[in-house]
């Protein structure tokens, strides 16, 4: 069946279904009667060929096990002693043989003496119908088997008698009977339905036949050597010929069921499938082109199919009105975007005045800066005002004395120059007069000037000269340390300086610029201790130091005792103000770093002081600490960090 | 072993030898036998004692043939090898035979006991010059034709234990054959121990072709009971494996043993070595033919020359007629019926002289100097006041016998001696 253009899948499928499956059909067919039938017919041939083989051999197996069992048997002492010495042992051994099991079944068993006269049989011997015709099968000095019975016979038995020895000697006999019906039942189970053919033979004695022997039967033969007996068999093979013209109307049948099936699952897969996939496509299309959907309901008796449509109408219906909704959404939005523009716009003007706001920020940013600086330089003055009046008077002291040794060192020069002035005299008038009156002169020019100089206490001003000088050069080394100091101090942007001596370049700066302010108050106990250089801003950490002495000297009480302590250890370098004055109260603890924060009186601080030193303490890695003590005291802690350690 | 076998096979041969030649010229010497006498025993199995009663008997025979020409016997040779259907076979042969007199019997018992009615219901007149079995010679007190010049189990069983107790043994134990042979002698054992205020210590039976395994456990049950002696009731098949488990014991529990003369009858002396056997000071029951032995009568000497020129390839000495007991038991009770015979008329048809025979044996005085001893009157009527009517010997006759380093039977005489 040719393809048509725009073939349905479900049909195109079942073409190639049906193509396909006559292709196959054909193939099969053809090796079947090429190939399978000729194999399967040797095949068969060989496994009816192994079946008897192995019944044969089965046989053989069973013939020579009872034979073993029935050896052994003959020679149970029983046994024995009933042959050699019959009578007292005869009945015992009867029934020794008739419960014996040989094989898991009793068997009639048969004693027989040495000239093969019975001596005794077991009780199921006696119920048999023994068959009249015997024929030896196997006649040795060892194994003596006969066949009881012939073909027509409706009992039928193998005898296997065996001797028993008593010393190496003949002495009787027992014999076995088997069951040849059973021994024989070898038919295969093909052979009820076939026809086929088993028979037994000795020579030409039929012992036993199954089945009919016809001209179809190709007949074999299996010898049985341990029974003396041949296997034949036969098996009408012509039925397996047949059997491909069967197979042939088979597949005959098979194509035309094939066929009616092909056309009512075609009607039945366009009912079901076809129609509703149509009308689904075409539905599809409308959903697809956006056109208006009608009611149109598309049946189907496939649940599935039928439930798909539900879904999918169901998703059309919102897929339309989610479309509708699309359309309103964007006419709103083109609004939205008219008023959109308006505010950027708007936005725009308000850009450039916040730009504007934000120079001016700047400016008064720039200007808040300033007036920081100024601040805390105004503090260092406020600090340097504070300082002025200790520093004025230790600079005054010293211009003080020096002033006054100035003025004396004046009058002794006045005592001078009038005794160098009579040394003049005297050697002017020396070299006028003549070598006679010279010494009288001279002696009279020496003991005036020495009277000169006794009234004048010469000598006492001689030494009081050098006492007058070298008070006045320390009172100007003091004045020219004062002002060192003051200059190191009131640097406002001094450099980090590397290998500072914290205990001299800060602590004793700082304690020397406080120095002459706190001594009338309180006493300062100092305690340095060894502190390794550091590399700080020297200025800006006295500067720190003489506010925490203000505040202490402010917190003491009159005669108060302010403590200054530094030390080190591995990582940090203490510097510590502590005083026994008032204290601080709780809740200015928190606010004690605070810019402009002051318990002070108006006027008598920036409150700055302490934010200052904050802002210098951190610059420098480092923190403060307070602790305090209402009425007991306050300990302020300064506490920097080594490079190690900062580093770290 | 091979010694054995080459023995056995000569033995063979020489019989068959015998036969062909016998039967070659059996239609020219036929005539000269008026009689025949059967030997109906094991030439097979216990092959020495069938051959020691066949030597017995030619030897017997060839003298008799000698001095009575007219009445000739013929020695006819039949092994039934211990099985009562072929002596029964043989014995219908023999009915068959109208020159049969006689049948000797062999070592045996259950074949002429299996077969007595049918040998007194014939009128069979059996010899026995060994099976033991008390029975077999008072089967039928009126019927009776079975004699016997052999021990009497009935009588064995006393001597045994009343020898055991001159020995001074009181703790014995009984070790038997379980068969009516083992039962008879339980019987007349426990009797004799009764009589003596005694009971055995243990009583052990024991099957045909018991094992060495078997035999191992027997002796350690023996062992259990402390016996200072067994008297063991077996053949020598069953006598070999028990003697050598009693030997085997240590010497503190190991008792003696002392066995009736069954074990006479096969190899044991060839299984069971000298040393073994004085380990356990092994004795038995033998008949009193010390005389023959030593060689010291007349009779003696001619018996034993008449043996030597009859049989001069198996017989060159004393040594070589063995076991002895057979061959004199076999030429004593020849001599008896050789008496018997030369005292009918001679042409007597067989039959009637195997009647005549029984009549002269029970009422005649016989006096035939026999190797044992002098029988004068050696059998009477068979009674119920004497069931030893028809036994030539009597308990008097027994002694005790053992086997020297040679394996040849010494008595205790000479063992004393």
């Amino acid at each position: 069946m040719p393809l048509r253009k725009n073939t349905t899948v479900s049909q195109a499928i079942i073409v190639f279904y049906a193509m396909f499956s006559m292709v196959i059909c054909g193939v099969v067919y053809f090796i079947f009667l090429v190939f399978f039938d000729s194999h399967i017919k040797a095949n068969q041939k060989r496994l009816i060929d192994s079946w008897y083989e192995s019944k044969a051999d089965r046989i053989a197996m069973q013939i020579e096990n009872y034979e073993h069992i029935i050896r052994d048997t003959a020679r149970f002492q029983i046994i024995t002693k009933t042959i050699m010495n019959g009578k007292e042992h005869q009945s015992a051994a009867i029934d020794f043989m008739n419960d014996l099991l040989i094989l898991g079944k009793k068997h009639p068993l048969e004693l027989l003496d040495f000239e093969r006269n019975t001596i005794g049989r077991t009780h199921t011997f006696s119920d048999l119908l023994m068959p009249t015709q015997v024929t030896s099968l196997i006649n040795e000095p060892n194994l003596n088997i006969t066949f009881l019975g012939n073909a027509s016979s409706a009992n039928r038995f193998i005898r296997l008698e065996v001797p028993i020895y008593y010393h190496q000697h003949i002495e009787g006999y027992l014999a076995i009977y088997l069951d040849f019906s059973t021994l024989s039942d070898v038919r295969h189970e093909g052979c009820q339905k076939l026809t086929c053919y088993v028979s037994f033979t000795h020579g030409d004695l039929r012992l036993q036949t199954q089945g009919s022997s016809n001209q179809s039967h190709s007949p074999r033969s299996i010898e049985i050597p341990q029974l003396g007996i041949n296997l034949n068999y036969g098996q009408d093979y012509i039925l397996l010929d047949k059997k491909s013209q069967v197979m042939g109307q088979i597949i005959t049948t098979f194509l035309i069921i094939w066929l009616i099936c092909y056309l009512v699952i075609k009607r039945l897969g366009t009912y079901f499938f076809v129609d509703p996939l149509v009308r689904m496509n075409a539905y599809t299309s409308k959903v697809s082109e956006s056109k208006p959907l009608d009611e149109e309901q598309i049946k189907s008796p496939i649940f599935e199919i039928s439930n798909l449509y539900r879904n999918f109408r169901a998703m059309a219906k919102k897929v339309h009105q989610r479309e509708q909704s699309l359309i309103e959404v964007a006419n709103q939005l083109t609004e939205l975007n008219g008023r959109l523009q308006e505010k950027i716009d708007e936005s725009e003007e308000r850009a450039v005045a916040l730009q504007k706001s934000k120079i001016a920020l700047e400016k008064l940013n720039r200007k808040l800066v300033d007036q920081h600086q100024q601040l805390i330089q105004s503090e260092k003055m406020a600090s340097v005002g504070q300082l002025a009046a200790g520093v004025a008077h230790e600079i005054n002291n010293p211009t003080g004395f020096i002033t006054a040794n100035l003025t004396t060192l004046r009058e002794y020069n006045d005592t001078m120059l009038s005794v160098i002035s009579a040394y003049d005299v005297l050697i002017a008038e020396c070299l006028a007069c003549d070598k006679f009156s010279l010494q009288n002169h001279l002696q009279e020019g020496i003991e005036s000037i020495n009277k000169l100089k006794d009234n004048e206490d010469f000598k006492a001003i001689i030494v009081d000269l050098y006492e007058i000088i070298d008070d006045s050069l320390y009172g100007t080394s003091r004045i020219k340390s004062i002002v060192s100091d003051l200059k190191t101090f009131s640097r406002s942007h001094e450099k980090l300086t590397e290998d500072v001596d914290i205990n001299e370049s800060v602590i004793n700066i700082a304690l020397r610029l406080m120095a002459n302010e706190i001594k009338y108050k309180c006493n300062v106990e100092i305690k340095l201790g060894e502190i390794p250089s550091y590399a700080c801003y020297p200025g800006e950490l006295s500067q720190v130091v003489i506010n925490l002495l203000n505040n202490a000297y402010d917190a003491v009480h009159q005669n108060g005792t302010i403590y200054l302590d530094s030390w080190a250890d591995e990582e940090m370098i203490y510097i510590q103000v502590a005083d026994n004055g008032r204290g601080i109260e709780l809740e200015h603890l928190t606010k004690l770093f605070d810019p402009f924060f002051t318990t002070k009186p108006v006027g008598s601080g920036t409150g700055l002081g302490l934010s200052i030193s904050h802002e210098i303490v951190s610059k420098h890695g480092g923190r403060i600490m307070v602790e305090s003590v209402p009425d007991k005291g306050s300990i302020f802690r300064i506490m920097l960090p080594l490079p190690l350690s900062k580093a770290a | 072993m091979i010694i054995r076998i080459f023995t056995r096979m000569n033995t063979i041969a020489l019989c068959l030898l015998i036969q062909i030649t016998m039967s070659a010229s059996s239609h020219a010497n036929e005539n000269l036998y008026q009689y025949h006498v059967y030997l109906d025993a094991d030439m097979s199995i216990s092959d020495a004692s069938g051959r020691a009663i066949r030597q017995g008997i030619e030897t017997g025979l060839a003298k008799h043939n000698r001095e009575h020409q007219n009445q000739k016997i013929k020695l006819m040779i039949r092994d039934h090898r211990g099985n009562s259907r072929r002596s029964l076979k043989h014995l219908k042969e023999y009915l068959q035979d109208p020159k049969a007199i006689a049948v000797f019997s062999g070592l045996h018992s259950p074949p002429v006991l299996d077969n007595l009615e049918f040998i007194n219901n014939n009128q069979i007149l059996l010899l026995d010059p060994w099976a033991a079995a008390g029975p077999i010679t008072r089967h039928n007190q009126t019927n009776n034709w079975v004699f016997r010049a052999s021990v009497d189990d009935t009588t064995a069983g006393k001597f045994l234990i009343d020898d055991a107790i001159k020995d001074k043994h009181t703790r014995i134990c009984l070790v038997l054959e379980d068969t009516g042979w083992g039962r008879s002698n339980y019987n007349t054992m426990t009797t004799a121990l009764k009589n003596h205020g005694l009971t055995p210590v243990c009583i052990k039976w024991f099957s045909w072709n018991i094992g060495s395994s078997a035999a191992k456990l027997l002796a350690t049950r023996i062992t259990e009971n402390e016996p200072s002696l067994v008297i063991l009731t077996a053949n020598a098949p069953e006598a070999i494996p028990i003697v050598t488990a009693i030997s085997n014991l240590p010497s503190t529990t190991r008792p003696k043993v002392r066995t009736h003369w069954g074990i006479t009858g096969g190899n044991f002396e060839y299984q069971v070595d000298h040393n073994t056997r004085q380990k356990v000071d092994l004795m038995f029951l033998q008949t009193n033919f010390n005389s023959f032995l030593k060689q010291e009568t007349e009779l003696s000497k001619s018996i034993f020359a008449e043996a030597k020129s009859r049989f001069p390839n198996e017989i060159k000495s004393l040594d070589d007629i063995h076991p002895p007991t057979g061959f004199v038991h076999a030429v004593d009770l020849t001599r008896l019926l050789s008496k018997a015979v030369s005292l009918s008329d001679t042409n007597l048809p067989a039959k009637l002289m195997s009647y005549h025979i029984r009549k002269k044996f029970e009422t005649h005085p016989l006096d035939v100097d026999g190797l044992i001893k002098y029988y004068h009157h050696p059998y009477r009527p068979l009674s119920s006041n004497d069931m030893f009517g028809h036994e030539a010997l009597s308990i008097d006759d027994y002694v005790m016998g053992h086997y020297n380093s040679n394996n040849r039977i010494q008595l205790t005489l000479d063992k004393d001696n």
